[in-house]
């Protein structure tokens, strides 16, 4: 009988014991051979009368795929990936605080440059209200690159997947 | 006014913007709130006589006759002397709802200011130097706020267990906030001897002058959003 590892029995040799165990029946035998860890039955090295490649005990005992899933694509799309934080305006930051290092931070000298700026950001966020209300409202605008996810669920509950 | 004095303020640098222009909802009678004890379709309450008159002429009063209305706060009134800017700066410096003891700070501040600038006016020499003088201690307040106000702000995002500190456009509301802050702060700050009043009315006529306290503040914080630029440039997701 040959062995794993650091002295462990490998999991076939201690499944045949135990079977040969329980087929001479004395208690006494069984007490000191027997497995005290339980055998999952399922194992692909069980199922398949495999042993594992490596010699080693497997940290995660081999399973047959079960499906717990539908495999099935899901009706929705989540939108939790949607918010990115991207910074807006970033070139008119840029050209704002090249001002404001040549005038030593003197907000008068450039007060064109803070107000594209602010303009800017202004513009961003009246955008981002109107895209927020067409998102609420489902309105879509056609040829769009980009759709909010309640706009994409919109258009995957028109064609949902059969049951 | 003279003649000769072609600019209101001759020490203010930057110009003065209107509270009530500010692009913001808080002007707005009709607007979606987050969380009101009232319906959507309850309107605020218009209370200054000007906006009234606006409404009148423009029509839209007939619009508003059947629609229900908000109770108005006691706050807002249509005085002469009500201004919305100091309304907020008062509802700032109250603490545990003394809006008494707020109201009396502000104006004892307001007071200084104006003893202050009478005093330098009556001490000038030319005819130029006292027009140039601004003894409205509601005008020096709003120049203080507005030089106060800081143009972009740093916000503090973690990634990768560091937290980073990100230059980010600010709104407009949340800048008028920041200086009136920074204002009170100025105010509170050491000198056991000199109360708040003093202390703020003192803060008030430096930052209209953009020196001061609340002034330096702002521009330590565009430095450092200026050193921090090259977070600006990361998507942060």
């Amino acid at each position: 009988m040959t062995q794993g590892g650091r002295g462990r029995i490998s999991i076939t040799q201690q499944h045949s014991i135990t079977q040969q165990q329980a087929r001479r029946s004395t208690p006494h035998q069984l007490s000191t051979t027997m497995r005290l860890t339980p055998l999952n039955l399922r194992s692909m090295y069980l199922v398949n009368n495999q042993r594992p490649k490596n010699g080693r005990r497997a940290t995660r005992v081999p399973f047959p795929f079960n499906g717990c899933l539908p495999l099935q694509l899901r009706d929705s799309v989540s939108g939790k990936s949607e918010k990115l934080q991207s910074n807006p305006c970033v070139q008119e930051m840029f050209v704002m605080f090249s001002c404001f290092k040549k005038n030593d931070f003197d907000q008068a000298l450039c007060s064109k440059e803070i107000q594209t700026f602010e303009a800017c950001h202004l513009n961003h966020l009246t955008n981002e209200k109107r895209k927020k209300e067409q998102e609420r409202r489902g309105v879509m605008v056609p040829g769009e690159k980009r759709l909010a996810h309640k706009q994409l669920n919109h258009l995957l509950g028109r064609y949902k997947q059969p049951v | 006014m003279a003649t000769g004095v072609r600019v209101l303020f001759n020490d203010f640098r930057v110009p003065l913007r209107s509270w009530l222009t500010v692009n913001s909802a808080w002007g707005q009678v009709t607007g979606r709130a987050r969380y009101s004890q009232y319906p959507p379709a309850y309107i605020k309450p218009v209370y200054l006589p000007a906006k009234l008159e606006e409404l009148e002429r423009s029509g839209d009063a007939k619009q508003l006759e059947y629609t229900p209305v908000r109770a108005a706060y006691n706050t807002h009134t249509s005085s002469v002397f009500h201004d919305p800017l100091v309304r907020k700066f008062t509802n700032h410096i109250m603490k545990t709802g003394n809006k008494c003891l707020a109201r009396e700070l502000v104006e004892k501040a307001f007071q200084e200011v104006k003893r202050v600038q009478l005093q330098k006016r009556n001490t000038a020499e030319t005819e130029e130097e006292k027009e140039a003088i601004v003894c409205d201690p509601l005008k020096i307040f709003k120049q203080a706020v507005e030089n106060g106000r800081p143009v972009l702000q740093l916000v503090p995002i973690k990634r990768g267990g560091v937290k980073y500190q990100v230059p980010v456009p600010i709104t407009d509301h949340r800048s008028y906030f920041i200086s009136m802050r920074w204002l009170k702060e100025a105010g509170r700050e050491k000198e056991r001897t000199i109360h708040f009043p003093e202390k703020l009315a003192r803060e008030l006529l430096a930052a209209a002058r953009n020196e001061g306290r609340v002034v330096k503040k702002k521009q330590d914080l565009h430095r450092q959003c200026e050193a921090n630029r090259a977070y600006a440039h990361y998507r942060w997701s």
